[in-house]
């Protein structure tokens, strides 16, 4: 007897990848057309773009789309030589969804150039060289906004970062919330952490600086609604990563005094709502099972905690969910194989796991704020005064050791003019630092160092080349000042 | 020469392979002292492969690459420290690097003299024509400049190095780290094999 297997979809459901994906774009388009009204009307209306500057937002989005489906269009057709027409590409390997995607979690001020780049990569080693639609590992779009922050970070720093033209003028500060509230080391008052950015509910409503797509939490909130209501998404990620997040920073703040606000602010600010909302929960990235879903949830919130409070990346939700993404065939092994079995074992352990950890970052800021005393590593070796210039020769610590950086800093007029790196130990400065203009943006800035944003790569030496220039400034002024 | 090549169809050594080349010079560099390594130890282990005891082959090999690696190691410090700096860890890590043993067992061991000094000589060259695509590859990507002669300026008097014009994201400082060390060998692999589902390069 000869028995026929045929594969087929077998569910009865009207709901189609097709559908889905469509839902998936209707969603968008609120969120897209605020990031126009925000990042290209706006500041149109105040009178400080051009015309290009104002349609920026929809060239961006529509650019990286284009770009994404081109590339897929080329690979199809010159690398495997598997011919597909336009709609094919459209309605069956969803072409265009890294390209949204992207552009929405990139600020505004990313040059078009990255942007083509970006949307190359991510279409290419994100999603085509694992095989197309369906098979890749990582989110595509994150893939290319790691790479695109990788290598250009500091191109797209330099160029205004975060804030659109019109939110830089009147602005407080530079930084983001979160840089924010990582250089006032996790804990501040209300005015200190919340004020400089207006409110809680501007956050909700997205008056804040944020990539194109991330900042309107109320628009992001709906559309999960409306991709819920459509059984789009799996909600259960969402909820417990969003959950998970605010119970752990609830308890951090708990310990630290703070009150209820202190974990609404880590839900409404960064990408965090969005990377929950529309990332974590990818179909093809997430885990299968609804059980599955929430340990998951639970993995993203605890990574997400760990990155924001103990590395100094302040954000951590792009690295978070590219990490799990990793992790997703672990998770859909053991539900296949545990499919008949008590499914809370998992749940409790990591419950237990983001409790202790939460408790472990409360009262390691607790201490650390108690014993916030810096240490002080400036080195001065040597000083030589000619009229109004006076030349120091210092040492500083840098990411290896103590004494590993040594530098000859001339100071004219109160005025740093030059910063000369002599010597030093630190391969990180070598590497990441020393072909940039970084040290010049030190000396423009040196009235206002937070402005200038640390080289991805060497976080740590570009935050110690700060320190070294604030301190000898410090020390300057001490000596000389009356 | 992509035939056997170590790097590209074994896939040994790729640990110091992709970690020293950050630029042109660095790849010729480490490709000359493999080489180097490769020969005298393919040398001594066949002239001594009547004498090793099968149960300790792998000890005396290893024995044998690492007295030459230090020998190399230490030549470079006396010589030119600025290259023996910038290699840093990967000298020493050649006394452990699965080219050398891989051959010291698959061939030195059971040829004569001569053939294993041709044999030292060839995986050499394959080896360093690797290194040297590799490091090609992400210094013009990553750093925007061909290096010749950079650090052996220090013995030979005089430098070497092309210049590319920049442009705002040409030079993409990501090719430089490590991530893009293992981008780029994907990339020439899948460039290699393009369109060949049987492994002819085998």
């Amino acid at each position: 007897m000869e028995f026929k297997v045929r594969h087929g979809n077998f569910l009865k459901s009207s709901n189609s990848t097709n559908k889905m994906m469509k839902h998936l774009i209707i969603s968008l388009i609120p969120i897209i057309l605020f990031a126009f009204y925000k990042n290209g009307i706006l500041p149109y209306i105040h009178g400080y773009t051009n015309v290009y500057q104002l349609f920026k937002p929809l060239i961006m989005v529509i650019l990286s789309c284009l770009t994404c489906f081109f590339t897929e269009y080329c690979f199809y057709k010159y690398v495997t030589k598997d011919h597909k027409n336009f709609k094919d590409l459209i309605n069956n390997t969803y072409s265009i969804i890294p390209g949204i995607f992207l552009s929405l979690i990139l600020p505004v001020n990313t040059s078009l150039l990255i942007l083509i780049i970006g949307s190359v990569f991510a279409s290419f080693i994100g999603k085509l060289v694992y095989g197309g639609f369906g098979h890749n590992i990582f989110n595509p779009a994150l893939v290319g906004r790691l790479f695109v922050i990788a290598s250009y970070g500091a191109v797209i720093m330099s160029s205004g970062g975060y804030y659109n033209i019109y939110e830089s003028v009147d602005a407080v500060t530079s930084a983001t919330p979160l840089a924010n509230l990582s250089s006032l080391n996790y804990v501040g008052s209300y005015e200190e952490v919340v004020y400089p950015y207006g409110s809680l509910l501007d956050l909700f409503l997205g008056k804040m600086p944020g990539a194109l797509g991330e900042v309107s939490k109320l628009l992001i909130i709906l559309a999960f609604i409306y991709l819920v209501c459509n059984k789009v998404l799996k909600w259960r990620i969402s909820i417990s990563y969003l959950f998970t997040v605010f119970v752990m920073s609830f308890i951090i703040g708990i310990i630290n005094g703070e009150g209820l606000w202190y974990p609404t602010f880590h839900i409404l600010t960064g990408g965090l709502m969005f990377g929950a909302v529309f990332m974590a929960t990818d179909p093809v990235t997430s885990p299968i099972s609804n059980s599955a879903g929430v340990v998951y949830g639970i993995c993203l919130g605890i990574l997400t905690i760990f990155f924001r409070f103990l590395t100094p990346y302040p954000e951590g939700v792009l690295s978070s969910i590219l990490f799990m993404n990793l992790l997703v065939p672990i998770f859909n092994n053991y539900t296949i194989k545990n499919h008949n079995k008590n499914k809370c074992a998992p749940l409790i352990i990591f419950v237990i796991l983001a409790i202790l950890l939460s408790c472990y970052i409360g009262f390691n800021i607790k201490n650390n704020d108690n014993a916030s005393k810096k240490d002080e590593y400036l080195q001065v070796i040597n000083e030589t005064v000619m009229g109004n210039t006076y030349t120091y020769d210092i040492k500083y610590k840098g990411f290896t050791s103590k004494e590993s950086i040594e530098a000859t800093v001339t100071i004219q007029n109160d005025y740093i003019i030059d910063i000369m790196i002599t010597n030093t130990l630190d391969h990180y400065y070598d590497s990441h630092i020393k072909n940039t203009t970084y040290i010049k943006d030190i000396i423009n800035n040196q009235n206002n160092l937070d402005n200038v944003d640390t080289i991805s790569g060497a976080t740590y030496t570009s935050s110690y080349l700060k320190e070294m220039t604030k301190s000898i400034l410090k020390y300057h002024g001490d000596k000389y000042e009356k | 020469m992509f035939k056997n090549n170590p790097i590209f169809t074994m896939m040994l050594g790729l640990c110091s392979a992709l970690a020293v080349t950050t630029t042109l010079e660095n790849g010729i560099i480490m490709g000359i002292s493999v080489t180097v390594v490769l020969i005298f130890s393919n040398m001594i282990i066949s002239l001594l492969r009547n004498v090793i005891n099968d149960n300790i082959k792998i000890p005396s090999y290893i024995l044998i690459i690492s007295t030459l690696v230090t020998l190399i190691d230490v030549l470079l410090k006396k010589y030119i420290p600025s290259v023996s700096d910038s290699l840093g860890i990967y000298i020493p890590l050649i006394i452990v690097n699965c080219l050398i043993l891989g051959r010291a067992i698959n061939f030195a061991s059971k040829n004569g003299v001569v053939k294993s000094i041709k044999d030292g000589f060839v995986m050499g060259g394959k080896y360093s024509l690797a290194l040297i695509i590799i490091s090609l590859v992400r210094e013009i990507l990553g750093s925007g400049s061909i290096s010749i002669i950079d650090k052996l300026s220090q013995i030979l008097g005089f430098k070497l190095i092309i210049n590319l014009p920049k442009f705002s994201v040409f030079p993409n400082p990501f090719f430089v780290s490590s991530a893009g060390a293992f981008l780029t060998l994907g990339l020439i692999l899948a460039l290699l094999y393009k369109g060949d589902d049987k492994n002819e390069l085998n």
